[in-house]
C-alpha cells in the first residue's frame, strides 16, 4: 500500500512539475508573441535546460533562432521537433524554408522505393505512437485468439481466425517500427553543421587533406568517432570526418 | 676605285737604265686560305723591269674583283744597284666556297712572254672576320687605313652560366683614329635573353687604355645584362656601330705630292663612314640541374627574399582583402612567376596584379616584384590561407632553395548586406518560396516530458504490451485442459467410429468364412450398435432402439435409414437364434451392415 502512496504522490509531483513547464512555455510564447524574439529563444532554452522537451517547444525555439537569422540553430531544432513528432506539418514547412537559406545543396542518392516506403511508414508515428498502435494489436489478436478457441460457430471460427492472423502482422511491424523509430529518436544520428564554413577532412586528423567544405546548417548522417573526430556522411553519399565542436548531434 | 700608284724617283730619271735584266714575272696572294666574305689580295710582279707591257691578266673564276688592277712601279738603289719592279694587284672576294684556281698572268718583256704560275686558293666557310660592308674598293682603303685603329669588341664576365643566370656583357669601342661622330646602327637582337640595360648611356665617354702596347681611347658604348631563358649554345648577333671618320682621301691621280706627304697634316682630310662590327658572340647555357627540384621551382634564378601580407586580418563576407608577396633580391626578376597560393574554396582568388622595380646593384640587376592577390570571402568564419613555398635557384650556391610565407588566419564576418550573398542551388519556385514567412510559434496545451523519458520501454508499456500475449497463452493452455476433460471421449469415439465398426466387420467376415452362424451375427450386430453409439456419444449400454432411432433422426438422417438400420439390427438378433440359415443370407447381412455404416457416415451432421 506504501509504494502506491509513494507512486501516486510522485504522479502528482510530476503533474505539477509538468503544469509549471507549461506554464513557463506560454511564459515564453507571450514574450515571443510581444516582439522580443532574443529573450523568447532564452526562455525556451531554460526549460530545455531543466529536462523537459516537447515537439511543441523544439519547433517554437527554432521559429526564434529563424527570426534572429541563426539559420543552423534554427534548423537543429525543427530537426529535433520532427525527431519526437515526425508528421508535424508545420514543422516540416519550417524546416523546408530554413533548409532553403542553407548554402550546400546536397542531392541526396535516391533510395529503392521499398525503404522509401517503409520510411514514410515507419515515420507516421513517433516511437510512442508505435508502442500504442502495437499494444493495440497485440490486445485486438488476444480477443480475436479466445472468440477462435471459445466460439464453436465455423464462420466466426474463421473470421476470428484471420483477424488474430491480421492483428500479429500488424503488432510485429509496429514492434520493428518502433525499434527503429526508437532509434533514431534515442541515439543521436544525424547533427547539424553549427560552424560557418568547416572543410571536411579525410581522416581524423588536422593534417589530413580536405575533402570538400560544408557550411553551417547542413544536417549530415553520424556515422563513426575517434576521440574529438566524427565520421560523417552526407545524403549524397560523401564520407569524411569532422571535428566535433563544428557540429551539433540533433 | 682604280688606283695608280707610280712611284717615281727623282733620282732614278736621271739614271740610265744600264741593267738588262732576265725578268721575272710571280703571282702571290697574301694568304691561300681565306674565309667566305673575307678579301684576297693578289699581285702579279715582274723583277727587274718596270716596263713590262701587255699585261693579261687570268679570268678570276669564283671571284669577285672588288679592286685592280692597281698598278705600282718599285725602284731601289742598294749599294749602287738598282732594282725596279712593277705589280699589278687586285683586290678579290670569293663568290662561293671551294677549291679555286687562279690561272696565269702574261706579260712580255724584252719580246719575250712571261707567264706566272697558277695559284690555288682555298675558299672556306663563314668568317669569324667581320667583313666589309659594300666593299668598294674606297671603303676598302679606308678600311686599311683605319685598320686596328678602330675596332668593336665584346666581352663578356662570365661565358658559361646557368639558364636563367645573369651574364654582363659590354661592348666598347677602340680608338685610335680622329672620330667625329658613332652611332649605333643595329642593336644587338638579344634572342633567347632577357636584357636589362646595366648603363643608360647618353654621351659616349672616352678613357685612355693601353692594348697590346698601343694606346686607344676606349669607350663604353653599351652595358645589357642578360638572363638566358633557354639552355644550349646561344649566339649574341653583333653590332653594328656606324662611325664617322676623318681620314686622308688620295687623289687616283699621280700626283706625286700626295704619295710623298701621305700624311694627315698635308692629306686632303673627308670624314668617311665606317662601319664597325663586334663578333659574333657564344654563350654556353647549362640547364639548371634537375636534382633536387622541386615542384614549387616557377624558374627564378637568383637570390630572392619573400614578403607576405594581408592588408586586414579581419574582414566580412564579400569585402575583399588583398594578399601582397613581394619577392625582391637580385636576378631574372621579371622571369619569375606567381607562387601558387592555395586558399580555401570559400574565397574567391583573382588573378594577381604584377607590379616591377627593377634597380641596378653595381653590375646587377635587382629589385623586386610584388604579386597582388584580391581575395573575396564569400562566407563567414575563419578561412585559413596556408602557407605557400617560393622555390629559387641560389647561383651562389647551386642549389634549390625554397622560402615559406606564413600562414594567415583571416576571420570573416557576417556582412551586412547578407542579401548579396550568392545563394546557391535555388530554382526561382524555391526563390518565391523565400520570399514567405516561417509559420508561427505554437502555443496551448502542450504535453511536456522529461528528455529521453518515453512511453517505450517504461513499465505500463511492457504491461500493456506482455498481458494480451500471456492471456493469449493462458486460454490457450486452459481451453486444451477443458477439451481433454471434457471432449475426448465422445470426440474420439466419433472421430473412430466408422473405424472400429470396419474391423468389426473383418471380425464378421472371418466367422462367415468359418461358417461360425451365431459370431457371425453377434458381431455384425456389434458392429452397428457400436457404430450408432460412438456417433452419437452415448454409451452402448444407454443406447436403446427408441433413443437410438430419435437421436440419429435428430441428426439429419432419414427415417428410412434408421428404419433399415433398425430393421437390420433386429434381423441380426433374431438370426442368431434362428435355425441355420445358407450362407447366402449372411452374405446378404454383410453386405447390407456395410452399406447401411457408409451411408450413414455420409449423412449424419
Amino acid at each position: 500500500m506504501s509504494y502506491l502512496r509513494i507512486l501516486i504522490i510522485l504522479f502528482f509531483v510530476q503533474v505539477s512539475y509538468a503544469q509549471e513547464v507549461s506554464l513557463q512555455f506560454e511564459q515564453a510564447n507571450q514574450v515571443y508573441r510581444n516582439g522580443d524574439v532574443q529573450k523568447a529563444a532564452g526562455m525556451y532554452e531554460e526549460i530545455l535546460k531543466n529536462g523537459y522537451e516537447s515537439p511543441a517547444l523544439y519547433y517554437n525555439l527554432g521559429n526564434a533562432h529563424f527570426k534572429l537569422n541563426n539559420i543552423p540553430s534554427a534548423i537543429l531544432n525543427y530537426e529535433r521537433a520532427k525527431r519526437l513528432a515526425p508528421h508535424d506539418d508545420d514543422v516540416s514547412y519550417n524546416l523546408r524554408l530554413a533548409n532553403l537559406r542553407v548554402i550546400d545543396k546536397i542531392e541526396p542518392i535516391p533510395q529503392l522505393f521499398f525503404t522509401e516506403w517503409w520510411q514514410s511508414i515507419m515515420n507516421l508515428y513517433s516511437a510512442d505512437g508505435w508502442s500504442i498502435v502495437m499494444i493495440i494489436a497485440l490486445w485486438c489478436a488476444a480477443i480475436s485468439f479466445a472468440i477462435l478457441l471459445m466460439m464453436r460457430s465455423m464462420l466466426i471460427r474463421k473470421t476470428s481466425l484471420i483477424l488474430t492472423a491480421a492483428a500479429v502482422v500488424i503488432s510485429v511491424l509496429s514492434i520493428v517500427a518502433l525499434r527503429q523509430r526508437e532509434h533514431q529518436e534515442q541515439a543521436q544520428l544525424n547533427a547539424i553543421i553549427t560552424a560557418a564554413s568547416v572543410s571536411v577532412k579525410s581522416a581524423p586528423d588536422e593534417q589530413s587533406t580536405d575533402l570538400f567544405i560544408l557550411h553551417e546548417g547542413v544536417k549530415v548522417e553520424l556515422v563513426d568517432n575517434v576521440g574529438n573526430w566524427l565520421k560523417i556522411h552526407l545524403p549524397d553519399g560523401k564520407v569524411g570526418w569532422l571535428a566535433s565542436a563544428s557540429l551539433e548531434a540533433i | 676605285m682604280m688606283k695608280v700608284l707610280a712611284v717615281v724617283c727623282l733620282i732614278g730619271l736621271f739614271c740610265s737604265v744600264t741593267v738588262a735584266m732576265v725578268g721575272n714575272f710571280t703571282a702571290s696572294v697574301d694568304r691561300n686560305r681565306i674565309a667566305m666574305g673575307e678579301q684576297l689580295e693578289l699581285t702579279f710582279t715582274l723583277n727587274g723591269s718596270s716596263s713590262g707591257s701587255n699585261f693579261r691578266p687570268p679570268v678570276f673564276n669564283g671571284f669577285l674583283t672588288l679592286s685592280g688592277p692597281n698598278q705600282s712601279t718599285n725602284m731601289q738603289f742598294v749599294n749602287g744597284t738598282t732594282s725596279s719592279s712593277i705589280s699589278y694587284s687586285y683586290v678579290l672576294q670569293p663568290r662561293s666556297e671551294g677549291d679555286f684556281t687562279i690561272g696565269s698572268a702574261t706579260i712580255d718583256f724584252n719580246g719575250n712572254q712571261l707567264q706566272t704560275q697558277p695559284i690555288t686558293i682555298k675558299v672556306v666557310k663563314g668568317s669569324p672576320q667581320a667583313k666589309q660592308q659594300g666593299s668598294p674598293a674606297e671603303d676598302t682603303d679606308i678600311g686599311k687605313q683605319i685598320g686596328d685603329n678602330l675596332f668593336l669588341k665584346v666581352s663578356v664576365d662570365k661565358s658559361s652560366v646557368y639558364q636563367g643566370e645573369q651574364i654582363t656583357v659590354t661592348y666598347k669601342v677602340y680608338n685610335r683614329t680622329r672620330l667625329a661622330n658613332l652611332n649605333i646602327t643595329k642593336l644587338p637582337a638579344m634572342t633567347g635573353f632577357w636584357s636589362e640595360d646595366l648603363e643608360q648611356i647618353k654621351q659616349v665617354q672616352f678613357a685612355p687604355e693601353v692594348v697590346n702596347g698601343k694606346q686607344y681611347n676606349v669607350a663604353v658604348l653599351k652595358k645589357v645584362a642578360l638572363f638566358p631563358q633557354r639552355s644550349g649554345s646561344l649566339t649574341l648577333d653583333p653590332m653594328d656601330v656606324e662611325c664617322v671618320v676623318q681620314v686622308q682621301t688620295r687623289k687616283r691621280s699621280n700626283d706625286i705630292f700626295d704619295q710623298f706627304f701621305n700624311d694627315p697634316f698635308f692629306g686632303n682630310q673627308s670624314n668617311v663612314k665606317h662601319t664597325i662590327r663586334s663578333q659574333p658572340l657564344k654563350i654556353t647555357v647549362m640547364p639548371l640541374p634537375d636534382a633536387g627540384a622541386v615542384s614549387s621551382f616557377g624558374g627564378a634564378v637568383g637570390k630572392f627574399s619573400m614578403e607576405t601580407w594581408l592588408d586586414k586580418q579581419q574582414t566580412k563576407t564579400n569585402d575583399p582583402v588583398t594578399l601582397k608577396v613581394k619577392i625582391s633580391g637580385r636576378g631574372n626578376l621579371k622571369l619569375l612567376e606567381a607562387p601558387a597560393i592555395n586558399v580555401p574554396p570559400d574565397l574567391e582568388r583573382y588573378d594577381p596584379k604584377i607590379s616591377d622595380n627593377v634597380t641596378r646593384e653595381g653590375s646587377f640587376i635587382a629589385g623586386n616584384r610584388t604579386f597582388e592577390y584580391l581575395l573575396i570571402p564569400r562566407h563567414a568564419g575563419e578561412q585559413k590561407i596556408p602557407s605557400f613555398p617560393f622555390t629559387f635557384f641560389d647561383v651562389d650556391k647551386k642549389k634549390y632553395t625554397t622560402l615559406n610565407s606564413p600562414e594567415f588566419v583571416l576571420s570573416v564576418e557576417k556582412g551586412s548586406d547578407a542579401g548579396s550573398s550568392p545563394v546557391v542551388g535555388l530554382s526561382k519556385e524555391d526563390v518565391k518560396l523565400l520570399g514567405e514567412d516561417i509559420r508561427f510559434i505554437k502555443s496551448g496545451a502542450v504535453k511536456f516530458r522529461r528528455k529521453g523519458e518515453s512511453f517505450t520501454g517504461s513499465p505500463a508499456f511492457f504491461a500493456l504490451a506482455i498481458s494480451p500475449v500471456l492471456s493469449c497463452v493462458g486460454l490457450f493452455v486452459y481451453a486444451r485442459r477443458r477439451r481433454k476433460i471434457l471432449g475426448d471421449v465422445t470426440g474420439l469415439r466419433n472421430r473412430k467410429a466408422r473405424k472400429v465398426a470396419q474391423q468389426r466387420l473383418v471380425q464378421a467376415k472371418k466367422f462367415l468364412q468359418m461358417k461360425k452362424k451365431e459370431e457371425f451375427y453377434t458381431e455384425v450386430s456389434r458392429a452397428l450398435w457400436g457404430y450408432v453409439a460412438d456417433k452419437l456419444g452415448i454409451p452402448p449400454a444407454e443406447l436403446s432402439k427408441d433413443t437410438a432411432r430419435l437421436s440419429l433422426e435428430q441428426r439429419g438422417l432419414s427415417v428410412e435409414i434408421v428404419s433399415e438400420l433398425v430393421a437390420v439390427i433386429e434381423r441380426c438378433d433374431f438370426a442368431r437364434f434362428a435355425p441355420p440359415s445358407d450362407s447366402l443370407t449372411m452374405d446378404t447381412m454383410y453386405n447390407e451392415a456395410e452399406k447401411l455404416i457408409s451411408t450413414i457416415e455420409d449423412n449424419i451432421r
